[in-house]
């Protein structure tokens, strides 16, 4: 009896033994081989998901640079064409270049923090918000070309309604001396209106374009209106303003020479030119 | 009061008499001749010096006044041989051409550079703000 129940145990302890080393063997060659390999399968799969999350971050930030970079090269040149400008006040220059300086330091603290974005869906609307924040080649770079231009027209603009007073004084001059001043009234008078029209035009757009932001539904849409305006209104004003001077000035001199006296250089207003006094 | 009654007139009278007769015993010379003397000489000497200030001061007045107007005059020949060009000189039959002139230049340098920068805004590439390749 005693032997058979150590027997029964030594098989018992053998087939234990048995058993925790088989089964491995026997799970690989009946399914359990399956499961390793969906999981070693799935840890490869993270790993390369993660590289390529990795690498289109990294994709992002320099495309990101890329853009930015470009933009603020953009910006630059708009400084220098600002601050070069001859006709532009010394505020004008200075809000327009507050204006570029803005987007300036903000593409600038974009970057940074594109530069330092771990995550890719972050860095993606950072990247986006470069244009749609900005919107350099579509909003802003025209816009600040254009009030450039609109500045220059109202300079010129100014300049001329200033003379318009002068040389009515002269006609009025003419005219206090018999002179048929007709024409050259009815063309000062063409002058004057040319200069209202083309004035209240510039006020317009100019406000116009102030108003442009990155929020403006198609400012495309405006600045072609500003375009034809400026082409239709102010350079055709402009080209009958031209047009007048010319026909002035022969009307003038048709007036003035016969009758060069010194009495006739004289300013209705008092303010005679200014004449250098023979030297004795 | 103590000095009167030890001192009388009696002495000062014969100290007085005493003194007027040393004097006689010096030679001639009048006090009153010699201070009227000297009083005269200061005086001439006082309006000699008169004379000469305000001689020279009318000899100082008359040569410098003819370079003072030469000054001015100067000042203005060179005044007029410089002639003034104001910002905004008033138009008039001398200068009005000129002035017409003038504005018809600067009006067309301007539409010139208001071309140039406008050819600059349309040369803008616009679909570098899409977002469709983001």
């Amino acid at each position: 009896m005693k032997i058979i129940q150590h027997l029964a145990v030594i098989l018992a302890m053998s087939g234990t033994l048995f058993l925790g080393t088989a089964l491995p063997v026997f799970a690989q060659n009946f399914g359990g081989q399956g499961l390793i390999r969906d999981v070693n399968k799935w840890q490869n799969q993270a790993t390369k998901s993660a590289q390529q999350q990795q690498n289109e971050l990294q994709r992002i930030i320099k495309r990101s640079d890329s853009l930015i970079t470009t933009r603020l090269i953009r910006l630059t040149t708009l400084t220098t064409r600002v601050q070069n400008d001859s006709r532009l006040s010394a505020s004008e220059k200075s809000s327009l270049s507050a204006d570029i300086q803005t987007d300036v330091s903000g593409l600038t603290a974009l970057k940074a923090k594109i530069d330092v974005d771990t995550d890719v869906t972050i860095a993606r609307v950072d990247e986006k918000q470069i244009i749609t924040g900005y919107y350099i080649y579509a909003m802003f770079e025209p816009k600040v070309r254009l009030l450039i231009v609109l500045n220059n027209l109202q300079t010129v603009t100014a300049n001329l309604q200033a003379l318009v007073p002068q040389i009515q004084n002269l006609i009025n001059t003419l005219q206090s001396q018999g002179k048929n001043v007709s024409q050259l009234q009815s063309l000062l008078n063409d002058v004057s209106s040319q200069l209202q029209i083309i004035s209240t035009t510039l006020t317009n757009d100019t406000n116009t374009i102030q108003n442009v932001s990155v929020t403006t539904q198609n400012p495309s849409a405006t600045f072609t209106q500003v375009h034809q305006d400026i082409a239709q209104i102010v350079r055709s004003g402009f080209a009958k303003i031209q047009s007048d001077f010319s026909q002035m000035r022969p009307l003038f001199r048709q007036l003035i020479l016969p009758n060069s006296n010194p009495t006739d250089t004289a300013s209705p207003t008092g303010t005679s030119t200014i004449t250098p006094t023979p030297t004795q | 009061m103590e000095t009167s009654s030890e001192k009388p007139p009696q002495n000062n009278s014969q100290f007085s008499s005493n003194s007027l007769i040393q004097d006689t015993s010096k030679p001639k010379t009048s006090p009153t001749l010699l201070y009227g003397g000297i009083a005269v000489i200061v005086l001439v000497l006082i309006a000699i010096g008169g004379y000469l200030l305000v001689r020279h001061h009318k000899h100082q007045i008359a040569s410098t006044t003819p370079p003072s107007r030469q000054t001015s005059q100067n000042m203005q020949n060179i005044t007029a041989n410089t002639s003034p060009t104001p910002v905004i000189s008033p138009v008039t039959s001398a200068n009005v051409d000129q002035t017409l002139n003038n504005t018809d230049t600067t009006m067309q340098q301007s539409m010139n550079q208001v071309n140039s920068d406008l050819n600059d805004i349309n040369n803008i590439d616009k679909s570098q703000d899409s977002t469709n390749n983001l």
